[in-house]
């Protein structure tokens, strides 16, 4: 979901801005500080060198025109040629080394982008939606490229050289140097005056622009809902308001741009503009030689020349600064859950014990489930069915196992061992998990079975395809299990997909099998051969199953029966389908 | 995607995209040619003005021509507003209509076209790419279409003066503008290289996203880390070798610029010396020589802009440029038309007449010579195993693809004589896997029926079996479902499909394995409530679990993409066939 915005930044946002480029610049001088103190120094030595031809150029006019001598003014000529190749070499090696540096920033912090969201996630991705995070770790990371390369470097370089140049001219004469420093402090404020703008026009483009990206993500998605429900317009007119919000801020931007564009040459022009005047009213009382008169002039429009660089970039600071408070946000979410510092060994017994769990949904997630003081237990080797009516919580109770989150009461045991003593990847190499909604990759059919174990050999993946019913159609796939699959395994069906989640589980092979409706799209000859099948691996598995169909939960050890998030009835299905309670409702053998 | 395709021609079309705004565009020259003239104009007067100070007439003399030139500053600086406003308008409202294009276009190529795209790739072309565009619209065609005037104007006032120096500047200007083209063609593999290393990156990343539940349950969170590092460190390397291109271009034309200028003062200097050259003239040439480079820079800088923009541009007239794999104009003629009747009170007939179809990556067919007939107010039960052709069966009804034989009628007309918008009308589909969008329930259910109020919801929502739990929700119909309708569950989910699809209303149903989430008890509710509404409807109940097929006219057996045993219920039941085989799967249990 966007973040708030407003119109008015409070001084919160903008503090956060600050601080969002502050630590950015760090991380650029972590990065390599070699790289870039020679970058900056490239580049002073650059402009230098370019302001040095420039006053040799015009100094050999005014020379000429003070009637100097042929040979003195080769001399001059000579200097101001030869100038130019390494004026271009330094330009080269700045422009080489700060690209450097500053990409292998972006890949360093989208490598941490990943890293943060895999801590966040699942829980995170309840709130933030795809298209959203994407292009923070995308396009707002691209986007600070513009500050790391090119505002930056030629800010420290944008203070060295008009520094140098107003030196130059006070030693020409004072007067020359504190006319200049007005008019260069002046430019360098512009982008300072509409910060506020600014800041609130890059705000709402980046988040126009990640709102936007959410909504094509999400179209390109439904396209197959869209068409059928002849909705193109109700897309259109959904993305219109997106697009158009997105637009205003372009537009804003862009027109703050020209005013900063104008602003600038404004200063520019009549700097230089000034400078000549009191150049040539110093020479005319005798104060300032003739022939220093150009080169001061020449100077003065030089002076100009690092400063406008960055101000050009300046213009885009807005944007930037959203981007980088963007980023910034997202590395310093609090994952839902922490890892405990030091972490007891997995247990080898797995009786999976819930104890007064209570658990209810932050606030900002909007779920509506609450668990309120559960208690079941599975014990080791057993089946389990979890049932009960949608939004009893069952779902829930398999997401705080797997510690996608953590119970605000009660606990979690596996082999007496609170789960949140275990290290988060010890914990779930114990358990594989059918998800209600398997994800498929944009892989092949193979990568996406061996998920858990890469390098499984290809009896170990054939097994598992057998074993989940899958062969037959993996076997009619144009490359078998080499056959790629479209994004989020588009191009096969629910049951086909269930079947493949369900060969991904079973090729983990891991003592605890956690299955949420695993097999719902399965017909029912498939379903029986798999659960065949799986009752000849199961003795050594315990299981936890999530099921609504009475054949599903006639196979378990046990029912554990919810109901608004209490346990409700336990006890073995049989018995309690020919009773008088919850389960007999729920599978409506009990006529109501 | 067709790279071969000329810039030029990309260029064109850009350019042609934007031609509806000639106003905005015909603001944006005039303002452009104003702040070329003021910065000539400025030269040559700060020039007469250096020239009167030199000669001593004193400051008073100066003062007219200073007040000139800060004149021409003010008019230049309201040019330059005036310019940015009109260009960042124009961009933002041809970037608009394109994105709607696009979008557009993209709902005509249908689940077809994106099934075999990544959405990840789609959103960088959809979203960054056209707001790249604005870069273009806003910086490069401002400058490309006056920096050819700007720089000539400077050239012809130099040469005015001495010929020898515009000479050297036109050499040294047009190499700058030649020499760049060597490495351009390299410039832009690399950029295309940065670009698809960068989608790639972007749709990687999607994925992961959205499976990060899986991959953590699964511990290959960090494995996938890796390979995401891998190819962002590729972006990494492919983004510096194309800054670093870029920069050797900036530096040739830095070295040009600077070698232009000094030969043209060293010029003037020799010609003082030698008399003749005036003073004046030499003033002029000084103040000018950054004049006629301007534009050249202006222009690169602008083509830097419009160049990154370039794959954008590509990207978006690939997706333009596709053929849907249906067409969206009708090959009906009045005739046709005219057999077309149907009265409102009965629903239309749905026939397939030897239909065969097979999809892209299939060399076997999924549905093979089928035919069959759905006629007007039954309900027809499809069943079969995994893979056997039911899902097909929509996707052709729907016209997400055509058959490759055979033909497909709704009420005796063939389905491909009309727009494949006419056809969806006739029908209200929940498919297998359901979709729900970002939004909140209303607006999930409002896609159907748009002008639906809340009495029809409840009453779709009722049928569905889900008035109850939508009424528990935080803020019932106004609940955000959450992305794909993560927050509800797989049951929740599919039950709120079926109340979208009856909120439709329309004369067909199709029920693709609709309630296989659901529970039983809820599925019961639905079963009995759907019973009423299927009467007076043609409906298409696609299930592989019995208890859904029960009150259907008439079951058909698919296999392999045949059809290979019809009857009513009560007959297959006991013809001791693949049906009677299904059922006994199902009840031993």
């Amino acid at each position: 979901m966007s973040q708030p915005r407003s119109t008015d930044l409070s001084t919160g946002q903008l503090r956060m801005g600050a601080r969002s480029l502050a630590v950015l610049a760090r991380e650029l001088a972590a990065t390599d500080r070699k790289l870039l103190v020679g970058a900056v120094a490239a580049d002073v030595v650059a402009r230098g060198l370019a302001l040095l031809g420039a006053g040799a150029a015009s100094y050999l006019l005014a020379l000429a025109l003070a009637g100097e001598e042929q040979d003195r003014l080769e001399t001059w000529a000579i200097v101001a040629i030869v100038v130019t190749v390494p004026v271009a070499v330094a330009a080269g090696l700045h422009n080489y080394w700060t690209h450097v540096a500053s990409y292998r920033l972006l890949a360093e912090l989208r490598v941490r982008l990943y890293e943060q969201i895999r801590r966040l996630s699942p829980a995170f991705s309840v709130r933030r939606r795809s298209g959203d995070t994407t292009s923070t770790a995308m396009a707002d990371v691209e986007l600070l490229e513009l500050f790391t390369s090119h505002f930056l470097p030629p800010a420290v370089v944008a203070v060295i050289v008009p520094g140098a140049t107003l030196i130059t001219l006070a030693v020409f004469h004072p007067l020359l140097a504190l006319t200049l420093l007005p008019f260069l402090l002046l430019l360098a404020s512009v982008p300072a005056w509409l910060a506020g703008r600014a800041l609130d026009d890059g705000a709402r483009i980046r988040t126009g622009a990640a709102d936007l990206s959410a909504d094509v993500v999400d179209a390109a998605q439904g396209v197959r809902e869209i068409a059928s429900f002849g909705a193109g317009s109700w897309l259109l007119d959904r993305l219109k308001t997106r697009h158009d919000k997105l637009a205003r801020a372009t537009a804003s931007h862009g027109r703050r741009a020209g005013l900063e564009q104008a602003a600038t040459d404004v200063f520019l022009s009549l700097g230089t503009v000034a400078t000549l005047l009191v150049s040539a009213s110093l020479v005319e009382a005798g104060r300032l030689d003739a022939a220093l008169m150009l080169p001061a002039v020449v100077l003065a429009m030089g002076a100009f020349v690092p400063i406008i660089a960055t101000s050009r970039l300046a213009q885009e600071l807005g944007r930037i600064t959203a981007a980088a408070v963007r980023v910034r946000v997202l590395l310093e979410e609090q994952p839902p859950v922490l890892d405990t510092k030091e972490p007891v060994p997995p247990p080898h017994e797995v009786t999976i014990r819930f104890e007064d769990v209570s658990f209810a949904y932050p606030a900002d997630e909007t779920l509506p489930t609450v668990l309120d003081q559960l208690s079941f237990t599975v014990p080791i080797g057993s089946t389990v069915a979890l049932v009960g009516a949608s939004g009893a919580g069952k779902t829930t109770c398999t997401y705080l196992l797997l510690r996608y989150w953590d119970p605000q009461g009660g606990r979690i045991t596996i082999g007496d061992v609170d789960i949140r003593d275990l290290g988060q990847d010890d914990l779930r190499a114990l358990m594989a998990h059918v998800p209600q909604d398997a994800h498929l990759f944009g892989w092949t059919v193979r990568d996406n079975i061996a998920l858990a174990h890469p390098h499984a050999s290809d009896t170990a993946v054939r097994d598992a395809i057998e074993t989940a019913q899958a062969d037959e159609f993996v076997d009619a796939m144009p490359d078998g299990d080499q056959t790629r699959l479209g994004e989020r395994g588009s191009g096969v069906s629910a049951g086909q997909r269930q079947r493949l989640a369900i060969a991904r589980a079973l090729l983990a092979d891991r003592p605890i099998l956690v299955l949420d409706e695993a097999v719902s799209n399965l017909d029912a000859e498939s379903e029986r051969a798999f659960e065949d099948a799986l009752a000849q691996v199961a003795g050594q598995r315990t299981t936890l199953v999530i099921a609504h169909r009475p054949s599903t939960i006639r196979r378990a050890d046990l029912a554990v029966v919810l109901a608004d998030g209490h346990v409700v009835e336990v006890g073995p299905p049989h018995e309690l389908e020919t009773g008088n309670g919850e389960l007999a409702r729920l599978l409506a053998t009990r006529n109501t | 995607m067709s790279r071969s395709d000329k810039s030029s021609r990309v260029h064109r079309r850009l350019v042609a995209l934007a031609a509806s705004e000639w106003r905005a565009l015909a603001r944006i020259v005039v303002a452009g040619l104003v702040v070329s003239g003021t910065y000539l104009g400025q030269g040559v007067l700060t020039a007469l003005a250096v020239r009167r100070a030199f000669e001593g007439d004193g400051v008073n003399a100066v003062i007219a021509l200073v007040a000139a030139v800060v004149g021409l500053i003010g008019v230049r600086a309201v040019a330059m507003v005036w310019r940015a406003s009109a260009a960042a308008e124009a961009s933002v409202r041809v970037t608009g209509s394109l994105r709607r294009r696009v979008l557009a276009h993209l709902l005509e190529l249908g689940p077809a076209w994106t099934s075999r795209h990544r959405s990840g790739e789609l959103d960088a072309t959809l979203v960054e790419g056209i707001q790249r565009l604005d870069d273009y619209y806003r910086q490069f065609l401002a400058q490309a279409l006056v920096a050819g005037v700007a720089a000539i104007g400077a050239i012809a006032v130099v040469a005015a003066i001495d010929w020898r120096v515009a000479g050297t500047l036109v050499v040294v200007i047009v190499a700058s503008i030649v020499l760049p083209r060597w490495h351009m063609a390299r410039l832009k593999q690399r950029l295309i290289r940065v670009d698809d290393r960068y989608r790639n990156l972007a749709a990687e990343f999607v994925d992961a996203y959205q499976g990060m539940g899986v991959l953590r349950a699964f511990n290959a969170d960090r494995r996938v880390g890796a390979d995401l590092a891998e190819r962002a460190d590729f972006v990494r390397r492919d983004s510096i070798a194309f800054a670093t291109t870029g920069g050797f271009i900036w530096g040739i034309l830095g070295i040009l610029t600077a070698l232009g200028t000094a030969l043209s003062l060293v010029i003037a200097a020799f010609g003082v010396s030698s008399g003749s050259t005036t003073p004046v003239e030499a003033f002029i040439i000084l103040l000018l020589v950054g004049e006629c480079f301007r534009p050249v820079w202006d222009l690169m800088m602008a083509y830097h802009f419009a160049m990154t923009s370039m794959p954008a541009a590509r990207r978006v007239f690939a997706v333009l440029d596709t053929e849907p794999e249906v067409s969206s104009r009708p090959i009906s003629t009045v005739e046709a038309r005219e057999t077309e009747k149907g009265s409102a009170e009965t629903p239309p007939a749905v026939e397939f007449t030897d239909v065969t179809f097979r999809y892209r990556t299939g060399d076997r067919p999924a549905l093979d010579h089928i035919s069959f007939r759905v006629s007007a107010g039954e309900t027809v039960a499809i069943v079969g195993r995994s893979g056997s052709g039911k899902s097909t069966l929509v996707n052709l009804l729907l016209r997400f693809y055509d058959p490759e034989a055979g033909t497909i009628s709704i009420d005796g007309l063939d389905t491909r004589t009309m727009a494949p918008d006419e056809v969806r009308e006739h029908c209200a589909v929940v498919a297998q896997d359901t979709y729900l969008f970002h939004g909140t329930v209303r607006d999930n259910l409002r896609m159907a029926r748009r002008d639906a109020d809340d009495g029809a919801l409840h009453e779709a929502l009722r049928i569905a079996s889900v008035r109850d739990l939508v009424a528990g929700l935080p803020a019932g119909l106004a609940t955000i479902v959450g992305e794909r309708g993560t927050r509800l569950s797989g049951g929740e989910r599919q039950r709120l499909a079926l109340a979208r699809a009856l909120l439709k209303n329309a004369p067909i149903l199709i029920l693709d394995e609709a309630t296989s989430s659901v529970d039983v008890a809820n599925e019961r509710a639905i079963v009995a409530s759907l019973a009423e509404i299927t009467r007076t409807r043609t409906t298409l109940v696609i299930a592989h679990r019995l208890s859904t097929v029960a009150n259907a006219d008439r079951v058909l057996v698919l296999d392999a993409g045949r059809v290979i045993e019809e009857g009513t219920n009560a007959t297959l039941a006991r013809a001791g066939g693949p049906y009677q085989r299904l059922i006994a799967a199902q009840e031993q249990r």
